[in-house]
């Protein structure tokens, strides 16, 4: 151990190493990107802005997932999968958003949307009747009513729009075509 | 030592069957023992400009906080409570029966249940039928008599705590109320039924007037002079033969066998005694189907998207509508139709027919002549029609400036066709002359 003791001491500056100059480190800092200060002010910003997001989705999600289930719930209890209502609804719904009319047409069929918009409220009190007093064979009546009457409003949207398009084609104006944003 | 199992006879398994079964009847029926009825009549003479006006059985306000189901069939309207006992049973039917005597009587009965007899009898005296003539000869029925609303409370350490609270404030503990009505007027008096829940109206032959102002309500009548109605989500209202009718109605489906005048949408809809602004568009009748058997005149004031079947009209007069559907089995005399995006379907135009004027845009028109028919067609080609003549004795006299005219038979033949369309289909059946 000595032996080793009295080596070091010997070779002391043999084993020192040599001093570097100082310009290789400015080089290698200046190769490094300059660290930035994190703005906490930013970073609480963007965690309020994620979570609002995903608050948001999520109540949206609920709600959509509520209305759905109530409807399938309703359609369920009463019986009235055998119509495959919701399909008809959702197929027929999806098939006129992707319609085009002449811009000048939009007014006339927006009596037809208005009514579509007041179907949709009506059934929004047969399942406020049914949170409230939970399922009866009656409603279950009013609701298939309810069905025939959207699906047959939907199936005259359709052929409005067929029907305006038509003419439209004989004439051959050149109005600008419009979605029907239903 | 084995047990050997020897099985009951099955005599024994029956009279102990039995006895459960008559026990489960018995405890289950508890809840109806005590409960009292009372039929409440009352009978007055009137004179025949009198006007009954009556609310429906479900009228009465309704306040539950807690446990509540129901059970709504097309008979009855039941409340349960929390262990699920029954608490307010609505009979929905109101009969309105109608007689050659001049005396509006209203038959009403009660039957409570609350502590004991003495209570269920103190509580029915609470109750008052009134009835009588009011200055401006008016009856008001109450179907419900003075009773405002039920209350019921309930909650897990609660069981349910009923009260009925009368016209004068007073509350009165109950653990069950049922009630059911009955109406007998002159077949001569005018009669008003309001309300807007789901019951079902049952009416004799009426000789005066009939005002409905009802929602979620269907109505099976007999004979009516003359109807005014306004109607929501009445997806029945169904009578035999109607004098005059004027109907303002959304979403609902009316049919009349035999009706004289009938008017569509001539008035705004009524709400709660006043116009309405929920509906679905600015028509005074809207998403209705009338199916009609026969109709003298036939009046269409305003009215958006409702279907109308009829076997026979004499005349028609449509002053204003938007996308509604016409199918007419047999149009006698007249049809003077201002419309826009509506179809017409004449399945038959009588020989006599005098008058069809039309001015329509973005429709279907289908007149199909009566054999032998002799008329003259003026078509206006406003903007572009597709004209199919099936008729080949319909001869072309003129071609004026978009204006042309058709003539088949000889000139002193009556008929005569106006057309103003544009971007129609026009499909004309005939047969030789």
């Amino acid at each position: 151990m000595k032996e080793f003791e009295n080596y070091l001491k010997a070779n002391k500056q043999k084993l020192e190493i040599d001093q570097i100059d100082e310009s290789i480190w400015q080089g290698i800092a200046s190769q490094i990107a300059p660290t930035k200060k994190r703005s906490y002010k930013k970073l609480t910003c963007l965690f309020i802005a994620l979570l609002v997001l995903l608050l948001g989705s999520f109540i949206f999600y609920k709600i959509s997932v509520k209305t759905e289930t109530l409807e399938n719930r309703v359609i369920a209890q009463f019986d009235l999968g055998q119509y495959n209502f919701v399909q008809q609804v959702n197929y027929k719904r999806q098939k006129l958003a992707k319609e085009t009319i002449p811009a000048d047409q939009l007014e006339r069929v927006q009596i037809l949307l208005q009514q579509l918009a007041f179907m949709d409220e009506q059934f929004h009190d047969y399942t406020d009747y049914i949170e409230k007093n939970g399922y009866q064979k009656f409603i279950g009546e009013q609701i298939l009513n309810f069905y025939t009457s959207k699906i047959e409003l939907l199936d005259k949207i359709q052929d409005e729009i067929e029907k305006i398009n038509y003419y439209e084609e004989k004439i051959q104006t050149s109005t600008p075509k419009v979605n029907i944003q239903i | 030592m084995k047990k050997r199992f020897r099985p009951l006879p099955l005599k024994s398994i029956f009279r102990f069957n039995r006895i459960v079964f008559l026990a489960i009847l018995f405890i289950s029926n508890l809840s109806l023992i005590g409960q009292t009825t009372k039929v409440f009549t009352k009978e007055i003479e009137v004179t025949e400009d009198v006007t009954v006006e009556s609310n429906l059985p479900s009228s009465f306000g309704l306040k539950m906080n807690g446990t509540i189901t129901t059970n709504n069939t097309k008979d009855h309207y039941a409340l349960h409570g929390r262990s699920n006992e029954i608490r307010v049973n609505i009979i929905k039917d109101l009969n309105i029966e109608t007689w050659e005597r001049n005396f509006v009587k209203q038959e009403t009965r009660i039957t409570v249940r609350t502590g004991s007899e003495v209570e269920d009898s103190a509580l029915l005296e609470e109750f008052k039928l009134d009835l009588k003539v009011g200055a401006d000869k008016r009856i008001v029925v109450d179907c419900n008599l003075n009773m405002d609303a039920f209350h019921m409370k309930n909650h897990i350490f609660m069981d349910d705590d009923c009260y009925v609270k009368l016209s004068n404030g007073k509350r009165i503990s109950i653990n069950f109320i049922e009630i059911e009505t009955k109406l007998y007027i002159p077949k001569s008096t005018n009669l008003s039924v309001k309300g807007n829940n789901y019951a079902i109206i049952r009416l004799g032959d009426l000789l005066g007037d009939l005002r409905l102002d009802l929602e979620y309500t269907e109505v099976y009548g007999t004979k009516i002079t003359r109807l005014f109605a306004n109607l929501e989500n009445c997806y029945n209202v169904i009578f035999q033969e109607v004098a005059s009718a004027n109907i303002s109605a959304v979403n609902s489906f009316i049919k009349i066998e035999n009706i004289g005048e009938l008017t569509i949408g001539e008035s705004g809809l009524v709400k709660n005694g006043t116009t309405s602004a929920f509906t679905p568009s600015k028509a005074n009748s809207a998403l209705t189907k009338y199916k009609v058997g026969t109709v003298g005149l036939l009046m269409v004031m305003n009215s958006d998207n409702d279907s109308f079947y009829a076997n026979e009209v004499g005349y028609m007069d449509v002053k204003k509508t938007n996308y509604t559907k016409f199918d007419i089995g047999r149009l006698n005399v007249t049809a003077i139709i201002s419309a826009k995006n509506c179809d017409f379907n004449f399945a038959l135009v009588a020989k006599d027919f005098t008058n069809i004027e039309v001015e329509n845009s973005l429709c279907d028109l289908h007149l199909h002549m009566e054999d032998s028919t002799g008329y003259q067609l003026q078509l206006n080609r406003n903007e572009y029609i597709e004209f199919t003549n099936r008729d080949s004795s319909l001869q072309l006299l003129s071609n004026d400036d978009n204006i042309e005219l058709y003539q088949k038979g000889t000139d002193n033949q009556k008929g005569k066709i106006n057309i103003t369309c544009s971007r129609c289909k026009l499909l004309l059946d005939g047969e030789h002359l």
